[in-house]
């Protein structure tokens, strides 16, 4: 009997089991992100994604990582806090930059603008895949829109690379991905800035005669439509920016090809009627941020670097000696923009920077052209400033410039490069005309004026890239960044870094 | 039923429960009634053994005077041979064989005592429940008696120096933290995820402890490591943690027993951090200070003015001003009662411990228990277990780099009530005047008084159990288990809240949600059989849990109505929410044989096969097993002096469970935009930890009980976030993968003895000791950084082929060869670097030309290859070690725990952030020589280095502390009566306790017992709330 019923039991247990075993699906979904089969899954996602893309790009290359760091080495700002690698990166004599992974701001300002441009790179990859897959079925007009933002993004998160680092990986929507490095291996800037402009190129091909336009959101310029011609002039300005920027030095500078940077700024932004600048309207710190406006233009951050302020007015010294402010001089100043762009704010007892890291940090002006960026109403307000100003990433005055110096370096129309330099160093600036008699010379140093006063903070990096094509870095500032060592160490290559001036380590500066 | 598996499995049980109800017997003829008297070794009546007849399940408990009584029913009175067994803790068990047959029988016990508790029983990790010298794994009991005189406030505290391998740690004194609890080291890279598991009444709790009562806790049985916790499979590795609570099956049969216990106590610190008592700035003849000018020499030594020269801006010390005294009171009834094979015990307890920051009212927290064990048949009896806890807390804004932390920087010179003179309307007004408050992060006060934190737990944990013994070597259970918690978390500024530049901000408010349901079932059979001496045991399970968690947050900071809290009075605008889904269900099969040969050969084995929806679909099926053995050496030999000598050896595997989001491919969703965010890895598999440990377990001398236990383990396939080149992967940032391995060495001793054994006098101590090494033996992923505490600086580098706990950051130089490693200092030779530099009083090497002036810093070391960020530290200790003494002097017993460790650094990111402030005492000149003063600027800038890790701030961790201190006096049976109470008290107890009474060691911080996101392998002091000294008064009465 108590072995029939001990039977009994075990074979109800055993049947338990066996039900319970049977009964368990394991596989649950994770509702709660999504993955690339459901994220780009319909048009809209894709529209999204193309979308996505550009505004990534823009945090790439506006963002406070590295346009400030950058800035304060081209000496165009200074600030002396540790914060977005600004210290470190304006030290005197110049330190090599300190590539390693150990976290904080010097890390961020090389592995900021490198993931943000290799983001917006897969995104703009995964959106040509899928247009080119057919996701927009017969509607050619979407995909042809969506496809020729996505290959902007791709010129432009490619050029950033080439500009900013001295090698990059050339990744576009035929790359299988994931991908092992033994595979695709890292190339030098020449080579990424040449695939960078060939996207560029194929922007400029697929706008071209095109009356399609995409929705404003997807990329809020201020004052034009993203129509296929504005994008395609867009297209333009940043090949002759990428063209102009990318040497490192006055010998690659002479040997660019500004034939190239002729053609493409004649068809750029500031070219045919209406010029416009390629800049953002901020939608209050959401999507559309400019954080090296936001910062660049608020004064307990950051300052106009004495060597701006003493080209505007030369009675002032290049660099501060010892931490008594200076007093303003205001009529040492004939450029008109010196009143509307610039704030004399003495430092005085509550001061930022402290002495102790460097009288050469020191400076009382600010820039303030666009204060709105920075909250709008001083420097007390900054943090609930509304950031809904105007951002521009490239003014038509940059193109401009890039017009005239391609002028001046092909032995062109030296009329039209005054003409062009007049644009803002007259028409804002009220200085004297530049003018043909000037000769190349003149003409060349008006137009380095020019970017450092009229193109003062407002695309990342841009003074950086034109000092150092002039050779006007100080001693031993770094001309490109490496490659940030946490790519390094996922590639299992060896971390090498430049820059510095002795009595520090000295690396090459290039 | 929310889940249509769990609730089949509890019908099933039910059903399992109605088959075995079919089945009682029928009463026919005359009962057995065994009674009798149980006596302690000086033939005291002992009281609370438990008598019983384990293979009927039937027994008593004897009372107040050691008398126990129970009967048999007649139907299973076969005149067959039992055994009756007699057991108590702290006592040897006593069997007596006994022929049952109708009537009475009486059947007496003397016990005797049994400090190392070989007989006592243990049920977790093993076949069947074996006693503790019959054990092969490690396995630590925990009983009543060692955690009853000192009542705690979690459940890790309770375990502190009590047990060999289980370091815990309390990281932060905030008012109803859980303290940190790790065994033997770590299974993981990660922060805070080494800790064991949790398992209460037999269901594994899900939400932590820190809602759970420790008074409820009659016993903790603790393994491990994975050669002992392989029975849980993938959630063994950290160990495993069994909580048994009160129950009623040991009350004398048929009396109601009411238990009071109320105790009061005071608040407060025990060791302050040196404070800096002298400004920078001049300091007049008049003796008030000249805060615009900077003294010339630089030299922060100017005393600040007295309260008679200036009753604005003389010297406070903030913290013993603002820091406070306060009352905890913490409650606890019971009210248990046991009739024949019916037994409840319910309790409910009251804990307030308002901490030591003012203004606030600190944790709160109250437990309802209710537990039930019903005797259906002599074959079948079924248990509850219910606790329902609630927690309130005010305290969001304190620890970390919050409100203490600001008042820890809060200027000295200023009077925070009112920091801008009496005239000043704003109580504790937010905006400090700048000149004086260097760096002014505002008034703590101000934020403490109108930032209103609400913090709401609940918890319902419920275990339901049947069990039924159709035979003597069958028997099968079936536990249904649910762990429910919610837990609102909301922060309140009103509209016009004052930020610290005295500016009116449109306010704030926030509401969080979290709400987690878990569900398991167990069935299990046990088989009992035996050839002769050899005895086997066979258990098999099946193990069912799903747990359901969903989290909402949300957020705005624009109040367009004033005075209103509600989330429909802020600007849309502002609003941000967020939500998340976190479902998990895991299956699990168990096969564990245990052999017993004549009690002197054992092994046992066990087979655990665990799926579970976290891991990769490629990888969701995963084995893990255990062999273990031991021989109980003295059972066939005798060794002169030696009781019990036991060699044992055990090798197994448990792991760990990746966590719900690790192994899906991720995009992040932030404004309306997807990113990639994670790649998907299907072949994510539980990480796996493989140990092997040696143990001895001695008894000598009649007096000694000794432990050592040496074990190592290597943890295969630990998890780690692994950074992926964006480039390469198409633009994922990260992958989880099983791509380390982490091995660590343990040996660990417990000795416990009765000293001395007198009937008006004994001394008994226990001594746990242990040394773990911890290593990173492989990496599949670059080195990283790992963040901890402070405010997150990575001063922890993980790197292939080196300890885990090494502590990075800028090394200062302290010798003048370490210049020459430098290679920016090519071709310098000893004899140049002594003639540049020098050293400074610190014992670091300045440059000659500015010793004494304000350019004075210390020099950074660089190694041969140019690394600047060098090893500056190690928090792992030598040893840690927890001892605990009882004395007993006629009615009084003397209970000290004192524990601590020896080696091991810390990282005192307290004292960095107060250098920026000036406000440690370090920084103070005025008791030095003139010729050893150091500038200001060198520790403002240079040490404090915006809080960049570096070796000034590295400290020896060594400790010991006065963890608990316990006087009580238990009144005696007649000396109630003599005061007229005997006829209706049944116990009365006083009690003078003492908690973090005194700590000896050279850190200068706050306290050594420093740690950071929940792990021991984060020594980092980052302005925690300080562990505070507690004094207190008890009394419990009996009814």
């Amino acid at each position: 009997m108590r072995l029939i019923q001990a039977g009994t039991l075990l074979a109800a247990a055993g049947a338990i089991l066996t039900l319970a075993a049977c009964s368990q699906d394991l596989t649950i979904p994770n509702t709660n992100a999504p993955s690339t089969k459901v994220a780009n899954s319909t048009p809209d996602d894709i529209k999204a994604l193309a979308a996505t893309s550009i505004q990534t790009w823009h945090d790439a290359n506006n963002e406070v990582n590295p346009s400030l760091a950058l800035s304060v080495m081209a000496d165009a700002l200074t600030g002396s806090f540790n914060n977005f690698g600004m210290n470190l990166s304006s030290s005197e004599p110049r330190l090599a930059y300190p590539n390693n992974t150990t976290g904080g701001d010097y890390t961020s300002m090389a592995q900021d603008p490198w993931y943000n441009n290799y983001t917006a790179l897969g995104e703009a990859n995964d959106a040509i895949r899928a247009i080119d897959g057919g996701i927009f079925g017969d509607d050619t007009v979407t995909a042809q829109s969506y496809k020729a933002l996505s290959m902007l993004t791709q010129g432009l998160a490619m050029g950033n690379i080439a500009l900013i680092f001295d090698q990059g990986f050339i990744v576009d929507e035929s790359t299988p991905v994931p991908v092992d490095y033994s595979t695709l291996p890292l190339v030098k800037y020449p080579v990424v800035a040449a695939a960078a402009l060939a996207k560029l190129d194929a922007v400029i091909a697929a706008t071209q005669g095109k009356h399609w336009s995409l929705p404003t959101e997807v990329l809020p310029l201020s004052t034009v439509d993203l129509t296929a011609e504005n994008l395609g002039r867009i297209a333009s300005t940043m090949a002759a920016r990428l063209v102009a920027y990318t040497p490192r030095n006055g010998t690659e500078n002479a040997a660019a090809d500004w034939a190239k940077v002729l053609t493409y700024a004649e068809n750029g932004i500031s070219a045919a009627n209406p010029a416009f600048d390629f800049a953002i309207i901020e939608d209050g710190g959401n999507l559309w941020w400019d954080g090296y406006k936001a910062y660049g233009n608020y004064g307990p951050w950051l300052r106009v670097s004495m060597r701006v302020m003493h080209e505007m007015n030369p009675a002032l010294p290049s660099e501060y000696t010892s931490c008594a402010s200076i007093d303003e001089d205001a009529a040492g100043f004939h450029d008109a923009r010196y009143a509307t762009d610039f704030t004399y704010k003495p430092l005085g007892k509550k001061i930022p920077f402290s002495c102790a890291r460097g009288a050469w940090h020191f400076s009382d002006w600010e820039h303030s052209r666009y204060g709105l960026n920075a909250g709008g109403a001083g420097d007390v307000t900054w943090y609930s400033g509304t950031f809904t100003g105007v951002a521009p990433v490239v003014l038509a005055a940059e193109n401009d410039l890039l017009w005239a110096e391609a002028l001046v370096r092909t032995g062109g129309d030296l009329s039209l490069a005054a003409t062009l330099i007049n644009n803002t160093r007259v028409t804002r600036g009220h200085l004297t005309p530049a003018t043909a008699v000037d000769g190349a010379a003149g003409l060349l140093a008006d137009i380095q004026y020019e970017q450092d006063v009229e193109l003062l903070t407002t695309g990342g990096g841009l003074q950086w890239y034109n000092r150092r094509r002039i050779d006007g870095l100080q001693t031993g500032t770094p001309r490109h960044l490496p490659v940030p060592a946490k790519e390094l160490e996922i590639d299992k290559l060896p971390i090498y870094t430049f820059g510095g001036a002795a009595p520090n380590p000295v690396y090459p500066d290039q | 039923m929310r889940n249509p598996r769990a609730g089949r499995l509890v019908a099933l049980a039910a059903s399992f429960l109605a088959f075995a109800l079919t089945a009682p017997s029928l009463a026919q003829a005359q009962d057995a009634v065994i009674k009798g008297t149980v006596t302690g070794p000086q033939g005291e009546p002992v009281e609370g053994a438990q008598i019983s007849i384990q293979t009927m399940l039937i027994g008593s408990a004897s009372n107040a005077k050691g008398q126990y009584s129970f009967s048999v029913s007649a139907s299973d009175v076969k005149g067959q041979t039992v055994n009756v067994v007699a057991r108590r803790l702290g006592f040897a068990a006593v069997t007596k064989q006994l022929a049952l047959s109708a009537g009475e029988h009486t059947v007496d016990f003397a016990m005797k005592q049994d400090v190392r508790r070989l007989d006592e029983i243990v049920v977790t990790g093993v076949a069947g429940a074996t006693e503790m010298k019959n054990t092969t794994i490690s396995i630590s009991k925990v009983n009543e008696d060692q955690i009853k005189e000192v009542p705690a406030q979690d459940i890790g505290t309770l375990l502190t120096g009590k047990v060999a391998g289980v370091e815990v740690l309390s990281e932060t004194g905030l008012p109803g933290a859980s303290a940190t609890v790790q065994i033997r080291g770590s299974t993981v890279l990660q922060i805070g995820n080494s800790s064991p598991t949790y398992i209460i009444d037999g269901v594994v709790s899900k939400n932590g402890i820190s809602t759970i009562d420790p008074s409820d806790i009659v016993s903790m049985e603790v393994l491990k490591g994975a050669a002992s916790a392989t029975t849980y499979g993938s959630q063994g590795a950290n160990g495993v943690i069994a909580v048994t609570t009160r129950r009623g099956q040991n009350l004398e049969d048929g009396k109601v027993q009411f238990t009071v216990r109320s105790e009061f106590g005071k608040t407060d610190i025990e060791h302050y951090p040196p404070l800096n008592h002298s400004t920078v700035y001049v300091v007049g003849t008049d003796g008030k200070i000249d805060y615009g000018n900077v003294d010339p020499d630089n030299f922060m030594d100017n005393p600040f003015p007295t309260p008679q020269q200036d009753p604005d801006h003389y010297w406070r010390n903030q913290l013993k001003t603002w820091l406070q005294s306060n009352s905890v009171t913490n409650n606890y009834i019971t009210l248990g009662y046991r009739k024949g094979n019916t037994n409840f015990m319910g309790s409910f307890s009251r804990l307030a411990d308002p901490g030591i920051m003012p203004i606030l009212s600190g944790f709160k927290r109250q437990n309802f228990r209710f537990n039930l064990d019903q005797g259906i048949t002599d074959k079948l009896d079924v248990s509850a277990s219910m606790m329902y806890g609630s927690t309130s807390s005010d305290q969001g804004q304190v620890d970390g780099a919050d409100d203490f932390f600001g008042l820890l920087q809060a200027p000295p010179d200023l009077d925070l009530a009112h920091p801008n003179g009496p005239a000043d309307t704003v109580l504790y007004d937010n905006f400090l005047p700048p000149d004086i408050a260097n760096n002014s992060r505002g008034n703590p006060l101000y934020d403490l008084l109108h930032t209103n934190n609400n913090n709401q737990t609940e918890r319902i944990f419920g275990a339901f159990t049947a069990r039924y013994r159709p035979t003597t070597w069958l028997a099968l259970d079936a536990t249904y288990g649910t762990d429910r918690y919610n837990n609102l978390d909301n922060t309140y500024q009103f509209s016009g809240y004052l930020n610290s530049d005295g500016v009116s901000q449109p306010g704030s408010l926030t509401y969080g949600t979290d709400r987690d349901r878990a569900n398991n079932a167990a069935i299990n059979g046990t088989f009992s059989y035996g050839l002769q001496a050899l005895k086997a045991t066979t258990k098999v399970s099946y193990l069912y849990d799903d747990e359901h968690e969903d989290v909402v947050n949300t957020n705005g900071n624009q109040f367009k109505l004033r005075h209103i809290q509600a989330l429909n009075a802020i600007d849309p605008t502002t609003f941000t929410a967020n939500s998340a889904i976190f479902n998990t269900r895991s299956v699990q099969y168990l096969v564990n044989q245990g052999l017993n040969y004549n009690d002197r050969y054992l092994l046992q084995g066990t087979y655990v096969h665990d799926a579970s929806s976290l891991f990769g679909t490629a990888a969701r099926n995963n084995d893990f097993y255990q062999v273990s053995g031991a021989w109980r050496v003295t059972q066939d030999f005798h060794i002169p002096g030696f009781q019990e000598l036991k060699l044992r050896a055990a090798n197994g595997t448990a792991g760990l469970r990746p966590a719900f989001a690790d192994q899906y491919e991720t995009y992040g969703v932030a404004n309306g935009q997807f990113s990639k965010n994670t790649l998907g890895n299907v072949d994510l598999q539980p990480a796996i930890q493989h140990e092997t440990e040696f143990g001895i377990d001695a008894s000598f001398l009649n007096r000694f009980d000794l432990d050592v236990v040496h074990s190592q383990r290597r943890t295969n396939n630990a998890f780690l976030q692994v950074p992926l080149s964006v480039a390469l992967s198409g633009g994922f940032q990260s992958q989880w993968r099983n791509a380390a391995t982490i091995t660590g060495k343990t040996w660990e001793m417990a000795l416990t003895t009765r000293v001395i054994e007198n009937p008006g006098f004994s001394y008994s101590f226990s001594l746990t000791g242990e040394q773990t090494r911890q290593h990173i033996d492989r990496l599949d992923a670059p080195p990283f950084q790992q963040n901890a505490g402070g405010q997150g600086q990575g001063i922890f580098y993980y790197k292939q082929g080196e300890d885990l706990g090494i502590i990075y950051g800028t090394k200062w130089i302290t010798d003048f060869r370490q210049l020459l490693d430098n290679p920016a200092n090519a071709g310098m030779t000893l004899a140049d670097a002594q003639s540049l530099y020098t050293k400074n009083v610190e014992g670091y090497v300045v440059l000659k030309a500015d010793k004494g002036t304000a350019n004075e810093q210390p020099i950074a070391y660089v190694d041969p290859s140019g690394n600047n960020k060098v090893v500056i530290g190690n928090v792992n200790p030598d040893f840690t070690f927890g001892w605990a003494n009882t004395i007993k002097v006629r009615s009084f017993t003397v209970y000290a725990l004192v524990s601590g460790t020896q080696g091991g650094q810390i990282y005192d990111f307290t004292k960095q952030w107060m250098f920026q402030d000036r406000r440690a005492g370090a920084v103070d000149q005025s008791g030095r020589k003139p010729e050893d003063k150091i500038a200001y600027k060198y520790y403002e800038n240079v040490l404090y280095n915006v809080l960049n890790p570096n070796s000034y701030f590295v400290e020896d961790g060594s400790f010991v502390k006065l963890r608990e201190l316990s006087v009580n006096y238990q009144f005696s049976d007649a000396l109630l009566h003599q005061i007229g109470l005997g006829n209706f008290v049944r116990s009365l107890k006083l009690a003078v306790i003492g908690r973090n009474l005194k700590t000896w060691t050279k850190y200068s911080g706050f306290d050594p017992e420093a740690g950071s996101g929940g792990d021991a392998n984060f020594r980092i002091d980052g302005f925690r709330y300080p562990a505070f000294r507690t004094i207190s008064g008890q009394i419990e009465i009996g009814f």
